[in-house]
């Protein structure tokens, strides 16, 4: 059980890698919240008590949409020193957070705006575009670092339907590319997958599986790394593994010729990599992408179904 | 009562020596006929203040004290005034400075009423709104006007609001808004 927790904390761990890595890279924090509610009290201390039908929007640079929040009460907390800024929001009761991440809901929540923080307790219960839900004693995420905390963990529903359609849709083509992209089925032996792509990374000589590695950002890279070689992960931790790969599978940087040298290409893959230098199409490289992984690991990736 | 009621009549007047004007023949809609007596205005330093009873009389500190230029006495105890500057104090010593473009100081009621635009700058904050009661027996100042604030990065605009200079056991009661929208910002260079 506590196992079971580990990887899941860590599958986690790596959706939050995967949904927020852009973001953070543009270092996103709360620049300003709107708010509405019957009424609001400010104290001496210069806190600020909403009540009643409470609705606010926090807006976050880089964020596509703002952070809708719902709750019974929201407190905003300003420094000591005059002028200052508030740099804590606090949400009491029937609280709603529901961001472009994820939608949560729990009893109480604090906002760290210093630290870009957000920590919910009291019965959480959540869910992202990969879990259909989770619930937690406690949950801690950072979105600057895109770093997630859950203690307690209970997931169900991990899914990852949505992630196989790349972003390339183009017209008269419902899923350019889809079927290229990988499921947790197409990987035929995760131990051999996870020993092969830790030895090669770990190895100073190029091959497919340190190359992979190269193109992973830190947290990424960690996350894969800290997953047993010698066992089938559990499935959440699988399904963030796939997603990751398939992150991978729609970069045009995926090949590397010194990577892929001592690897047998077939004549689709051929033809596909002479025409990668020129006008090659998004749906192509998730495409030739596949087959480079696929060549590479024959004994743990199953070739495309039809 | 009737201490009360001396306590909130004029402490200080005519500085600047007050000379009388010949009375309007109709009072202003809404007020009472003056009295026989105080039908006249006056131009000068005019200070007109509420006492804090709570204080008792060995001790007495202003609880709300108007000044102005310019001042019309209308009726017993009641003011007309022009140009308000005033101030409530609250019990901690702390000072809430109010401008508008004209009060009504009733020394009767021990009420006031500032209105023609009223600017109440508390703290960090300011806030402005058409007008704006202080009702001193209640030691609180109320309008059921729009009111916005500003200030600690905020911009916040209410359907009404009430202002306790001691709100007492309940810190949370200082300020009072009804039907509050608004916004905070984040980020960005300090106020201060």
């Amino acid at each position: 059980m506590r196992k079971r927790q580990r990887f899941t904390t860590m599958a986690l761990a790596l959706i939050a890698c995967a949904a927020t890595t852009s973001a953070a890279a543009q270092a996103p924090g709360a620049s300003r919240m709107d708010i509405s509610a019957n009424t609001s009290n400010i104290a001496k201390d210069k806190a600020m008590y909403f009540k009643g039908d409470v609705r606010a929007a926090i807006y976050s640079e880089g964020e596509e949409r703002p952070t809708r929040i719902q709750a019974d009460e929201v407190i905003v907390a300003s420094p000591a020193t005059e002028g200052g800024r508030p740099d804590k929001v606090e949400l009491k009761g029937n609280v709603v957070v529901d961001s472009p991440q994820a939608k949560i809901r729990s009893k109480y929540a604090l906002l760290n705006l210093s630290t870009n923080s957000m920590i919910f307790t009291g019965d959480v219960v959540g869910s992202t575009a990969e879990i259909s839900q989770f619930m937690g004693d406690k949950v801690t995420y950072n979105s600057q670092t895109g770093e997630t905390a859950i203690e307690n963990l209970r997931a169900t529903g991990v899914s990852f339907g949505k992630n196989t359609e790349p972003d390339d849709k183009q017209p008269g083509d419902k899923q350019p590319g889809a079927s290229w992209l990988l499921s947790t089925d197409d990987v035929s032996d995760w131990p051999l997958f996870l020993k092969t792509l830790h030895d090669q990374g770990a190895a100073s000589a190029p091959s497919p599986g340190k190359r992979l590695m190269s193109l992973l950002d830190p947290k990424q890279r960690q996350g894969l790394s800290s997953l047993s070689t010698g066992q089938t992960p559990p499935p959440q931790a699988q399904s963030m593994v796939i997603k990751v790969l398939n992150g991978l599978l729609k970069k045009k940087e995926f090949y590397d010729e010194a990577s892929w040298k001592n690897v047998t290409l077939d004549g689709n893959a051929q033809k596909l990599l002479a025409k990668r230098s020129g006008d090659i199409q998004p749906a192509e490289t998730i495409q030739l992408n596949r087959m480079l992984l696929q060549a590479a690991f024959p004994q743990s990736i199953r070739p495309p179904k039809p | 009562m009737v201490r009360g009621t001396a306590i909130a009549a004029i402490l200080a007047a005519l500085a600047g020596c007050g000379s009388a004007k010949v009375p309007p023949a109709t009072p202003p809609s809404g007020t009472p006929a003056p009295a026989a007596s105080s039908n006249f205005s006056m131009w000068g330093s005019m200070r007109l203040a509420f006492f804090d009873d709570a204080l008792g009389t060995a001790n007495p500190k202003p609880s709300f004290e108007v000044t102005s230029p310019q001042c019309k006495l209308l009726g017993e105890n009641l003011w007309q005034i022009e140009d308000a500057q005033a101030k409530l104090y609250g019990r901690d010593n702390a000072e809430h400075l109010l401008h508008s473009a004209n009060a009504r100081f009733d020394g009767v009621s021990k009420s006031a009423t500032l209105g023609g635009g009223v600017t109440l700058e508390t703290g960090t904050y300011t806030i402005e709104m058409e007008e704006i009661t202080w009702i001193d027996s209640e030691r609180e100042a109320r309008t059921d006007h729009p009111v916005t604030i500003t200030g600690q990065g905020m911009t916040m605009r209410a359907e009404g609001m009430r202002l306790r200079p001691d709100p007492g056991p309940d810190p949370t009661q200082y300020i009072q808004l009804h039907k509050v929208q608004g916004s905070f910002e984040f980020s960005g260079k300090d106020e201060s």
